[in-house]
């Protein structure tokens, strides 16, 4: 402090000699100063030597650093962990990533690729971690992600904004040139990527496994000059179509080998173009289809305008699941032409719209047409869009597991299940239908009853249409006022003592609560738990399995069980000795992973044929 | 691979009676399991296979503590006789179904044991295991920042400034 003092004195006084320190006195002073005795030009070189030194030094000690850094890391448990396990890890990691939502999965992986060297290393090394890919908005650098993953099937899945910027038409550019690598390709929105699904289509897809394709935004004229993957798609399995108003391709180089197969139709502004008869002609050259959902597609054309054939027969052997969501004349139709010598259940539903007292009144001899025609023990009806449910059999060898003696089996003559609720923009139109509905099929045959209600509904008008119900048993509520009148309904109705199925449902929290002590006097078997829900609701589904572990039969834990289960129920199977399985064989691409659904599917036909091989004493799908 | 040595018979009962296997952990510590129980390890019924073969029973050694072997026991005591997916040989990959009820309090365990049974699951090839305890590792460093998951892993940052902003890292996807 004392030395700069003295050295600002001297320089004072010579200042005072200068033109510019007179003329700027206080501006100039101290860019005139010297720096102890040495010229500016001096004081440069030794900032910058110093510097050099200083940097040298840096380096040397961040090098020593990331050299124990190393040391380190490879001391610890978790950079010895083996590669494979490791990259397992990371999958998990990845599969817990939203589909469509690439930026936080880009950020994921990032995230991982900075941790530290191995990690890096192992992430780049394992191709799986990057076969699935979104496009076309990853962020940069997809030719990577396509090198990265190898030789890996890829899958794509295709979600574009409106516009397209030129980084994501190069990224689409670059998939369409991998689509011979494409084992799964699903597409979301449709606005914005016409010309990509229009040149999609040209290319040949000689490994694509499962395909979710939307129609809207091809062009009709187009479309009727080409087929699907240019024609060649030889593995094609599971085929989506969606919002689909045009015509159906109907090459059989395409489609000879579909197990599943589901059109589609959410979007209102999409015309339903096909009739009964263009579907026939369709199916009749799928062979092996196992699966087939029709939803909303079909013309609401009258039957008489129909020009079918009526010995037109089409036979699905394979066939084991039926949805129809169609207006009833056109499932009608349809199904009077089909033979379905394997389904289990059929589930027909019919569009909202078309649920009128007339179409009620057809349900009796649908029945009969349906059972005749399949030689099934029983059927399953939904009608409307949602929830409108109705189903009836015949000596139902197996369903919930309820009433299900192993020994004896079912020896009541007929038995129905009635399925209720409703959506608010029908509400109360649908209580005179219901009402009328009952009155066709007889309400004191239902025995099982599935409420799903809303507010408006009171139990007054539950128990105006089921209370004379006398033989009904069983009672699945899927909300909390549902089970308060479960209870009701129980006492006036139903002696509890023969519930012998609980739907869990979608009872939550309290739900759980209310009813869990209520099952103490049930002969429970069975418990559903088809449904996945989210982690929030899952608190009756996590107290169930204890309850039923903790509770005695016949002086053991009870550890028989029929589950009806799908892939997100696993976990509770080693609780139990398995008596039955039922199965939702639906699959879409919610029901399994991120990351490779198909495989997931193998994974889960796998899984039901290991039950097979075991005894397990029914399995049945729906 | 285990260093096998042999065994008295009586320690070990071989046919005819409940066959016992005899494990020895890297502590010395000699514990008997049911085969059964440890069927779930393909490691280990490989081992049975070659007793077989050779119609000499032995004891098994293993690279692992008593304490984690006795984790992994207790793991295939509560599934012997169960089925589970994962441990079949042509299941697939890892998919979002969520982590069994039991696993998860059976796993809720410290990073360095956790890390330790899934070594010593992957040792003894018990895929379902395995996948566990991957769960529950992704779970742990799931929606965390590179330097949340170094501090949650244990891991050191061994990335020059440089190399951390590398090309290569430039993922996406």
């Amino acid at each position: 402090m004392s030395s700069s003092c003295a050295s600002s004195n001297q320089t004072e006084t010579s200042l005072k000699q200068t033109h510019a320190a007179e003329f700027w006195p206080t501006v100039t002073r101290s860019r005139l100063l010297p720096f102890d005795g040495a010229s500016p030009e001096d004081d440069r070189a030794a900032i910058l030597s110093t510097r050099q030194a200083l940097e040298l030094e840096r380096t040397s000690i961040e090098s020593v650093m990331l050299s124990v850094a190393t040391r380190l890391n490879e001391l610890s448990d978790t950079a010895r962990l083996p590669s494979e396990i490791l990259a397992h890890i990371f999958l998990f990691y990845v599969s817990m990533v939203m589909r469509w939502d690439p930026e936080p999965r880009a950020l994921w992986m990032k995230q991982i690729m900075h941790v530290c060297h191995r990690w890096r290393e192992v992430a780049l090394g394992h191709p799986r971690l990057w076969r699935t890919v979104i496009l076309p908005l990853i962020a940069e650098g997809a030719d990577e992600i396509f090198s990265r993953s190898r030789s890996m099937p890829l899958i794509l899945h295709w979600k574009s904004g409106l516009e397209q910027t030129r980084r994501e038409k190069r990224n689409v550019s670059l998939a369409l040139a991998n689509l011979t690598r494409v084992k799964a390709i699903y597409f979301g929105d449709y606005d914005g990527y016409k010309s990509d699904l229009q040149q999609l289509m040209k290319i040949p897809a000689p490994i694509l496994v499962s395909a979710n394709i939307p129609g809207v935004p091809l062009d009709m004229e187009y479309f009727r000059t080409l087929t699907l993957f240019g024609g060649l798609a030889p593995c094609l399995r599971n085929l989506t179509l969606r919002d689909w108003g045009i015509p159906i391709p109907r090459d059989p180089t395409i489609l000879h080998n579909l197990v599943f197969l589901k059109i589609v139709r959410y979007d209102s502004r999409v015309p339903a173009i096909h009739s009964s008869e263009d579907i026939l002609s369709v199916l009749k050259t799928i062979y092996a289809l196992e699966r087939l959902e029709l939803r909303g597609c079909m013309t609401e054309e009258s039957v008489q305008s129909l020009d079918l054939e009526e010995n037109l027969i089409v036979a699905l052997p394979h066939l084991k699941s039926l949805r129809l969501w169609d207006p009833l004349p056109q499932c009608v139709r349809l199904l009077q032409h089909l033979r379905l010598p394997a389904a289990g259940i059929r589930f027909l539903l019919m569009c909202k719209t078309s649920v009128t007292l007339s179409a009620v009144r057809k349900l009796s001899p649908l029945l009969s047409n349906v059972r005749g025609a399949s030689g099934d023990p029983y059927t399953y009806l939904q009608m409307g869009r949602d929830n409108y449910s109705y189903w009836a059999r015949k000596s139902l060898p197996f369903v919930l597991g309820a009433n299900r003696d192993p020994k004896s089996g079912w020896d009541e003559p007929y038995e129905l299940e009635l399925a209720l609720g409703w959506d608010d923009d029908s509400g109360w139109k649908l209580i005179d239908l219901m009402h009328a509905l009952c009155e066709a099929i007889s309400v004191e045959h239902i025995e099982r009853l599935i409420l799903d209600m809303d507010d408006n509904f009171q139990q007054s008008d539950w128990l105006r249409m089921f209370g004379s119900s006398t033989k009904l048993q069983f009672i699945a509520a899927r909300n909390d006022a549902g089970l308060k009148l479960c209870e009701t309904l129980q006492l006036q109705s139903t002696d509890g003592q023969h519930w012998t199925a609980f739907d869990a449902g979608e009872v939550s929290g309290d739900g759980g609560r209310f009813f869990l002590p209520r099952l103490e006097s049930m002969e429970l078997i069975g418990v559903d738990f088809t449904t996945f829900y989210p982690r929030e609701q899952l608190q009756l589904h996590d107290l169930l399995p204890r309850w039923l572990q903790a509770r005695k039969v016949g002086g053991a834990p009870m550890k028989r069980m029929m589950i009806m289960v799908c892939s997100c129920r696993l976990r509770w199977l080693p609780e139990f000795e398995v008596i039955g399985v039922k199965v939702d064989y639906e699959f879409s691409d919610e029901s399994f992973s991120d990351e490779d659904p198909e495989e997931e599917y193998e994974k889960y036909t796998n899984w039901i044929e290991s039950w097979r091989n075991t005894g397990v004493g029914e399995i049945s799908f729906f | 691979m285990p260093t096998i040595v042999s065994v008295d018979d009586s320690t070990v009962p071989g046919e005819g009676s409940s066959r016992l296997l005899l494990l020895v952990s890297s502590d010395n510590k000699h514990i008997v399991v049911e085969e059964d129980i440890m069927s779930r390890s393909r490691f280990i019924s490989k081992q049975v296979e070659g007793f077989e073969a050779t119609s000499q029973r032995h004891a098994i050694l293993l690279p692992f503590s008593s304490f984690v072997l006795n984790k992994v026991i207790e793991y295939c005591s509560h599934y012997r006789g169960y089925y589970l997916l994962e441990d079949d040989p042509d299941a697939a990959p890892p998919g979002r179904s969520p982590v069994r009820e039991w696993d998860q309090e059976f796993l809720d365990v410290d990073r360095n044991m956790l890390l330790r049974i899934i070594k010593a699951a992957h040792y003894l090839e018990i895929k379902s295991l395995v996948g566990s305890c991957a769960r529950a590792i992704a779970d742990m460093i799931r929606g965390k920042t590179t330097e949340e998951m170094r501090e949650i892993l244990g891991v050191e940052n061994d990335f020059t400034p440089e190399e951390e902003h590398s090309p290569s890292s430039k993922c996406t996807g």
